[in-house]
């Protein structure tokens, strides 16, 4: 036993409370129409309440490839861990992005201040050693006290002077001022 | 003044000073400058106080 839509819907067709045209394109889009007055009376009401449950179901469930992912979803989860191979084995030709790989920081141009600073350092490195091979004047404190001293008379006294570097020494003059 | 015009390392040398005292009683200051080579003290300033009788 099939349905069409002249056995369901009986002329003259009614909706509220007028009559529905009797062109048949018109006919045909208040089939899919539910028309509570036309269903009440032909006692369609289960058929109505299946047809919306089946509409309900198919408008939640979404399409069938979504629908049965989850083995895939999850195969998708476990190799997302592993090299991009399995992307490409599984036939996804959309470019993948940029792995997130940490890429070696190029050496930082330093190393044309370097020699400046070494040769800095040399040029530091002979004056100290300069300075540690020069010779060292070693002589007594700044004042020497005599003590008292009759008047008229000539002290000849002796500075003890010694070279405390590694260089000679050479004692240019000793002036009295 | 007699001094050693050539020190070498570690060596160690006299110069002798003559410093007359003079009339004048009281304090007195003579200075003696020792030039030489040393980069960091070329030119040493020595002291001598004294103290004359009146």
């Amino acid at each position: 036993m099939t349905l069409g839509p002249r056995q369901v819907f009986p002329d003259p067709v009614v909706i509220g409370g007028k009559p529905a045209p009797q062109d048949g394109k018109l006919r045909l889009a208040y089939f899919f129409m539910l028309n509570y007055d036309a269903m009440k009376h032909l006692k369609l009401k289960p058929y109505a309440a299946l047809l919306a449950l089946v509409a309900l179901f198919t408008a939640c469930s979404g399409s069938v490839e979504n629908s049965g992912a989850p083995n895939t979803s999850d195969q998708q989860q476990a190799n997302s861990n592993a090299a991009p191979q399995p992307q490409v084995a599984q036939g996804n030709p959309t470019p993948s992005p940029a792995p997130l790989a940490v890429q070696p920081i190029p050496p930082p141009p330093a190393p044309a201040e370097k020699p400046a600073a070494n040769s800095k350092a040399d040029v530091a490195t002979p004056s100290a050693a300069g300075n540690a091979r020069a010779p060292k004047l070693v002589a007594p404190g700044k004042k020497i006290d005599y003590g008292k001293q009759p008047q008229e008379k000539t002290l000849v006294r002796a500075i003890v002077i010694k070279n405390g570097g590694l260089a000679n020494l050479n004692i240019e003059s000793v002036v009295p001022s | 003044m007699d001094f050693p015009k050539v020190l070498r390392p570690g060596q160690a040398g006299k110069i002798k000073v003559k410093v007359e005292t003079g009339k004048s009683p009281g304090v007195h200051t003579k200075s003696v400058t020792i030039k030489s080579n040393d980069p960091n003290d070329p030119s040493h300033l020595v002291q001598f106080e004294f103290n004359v009788k009146g």
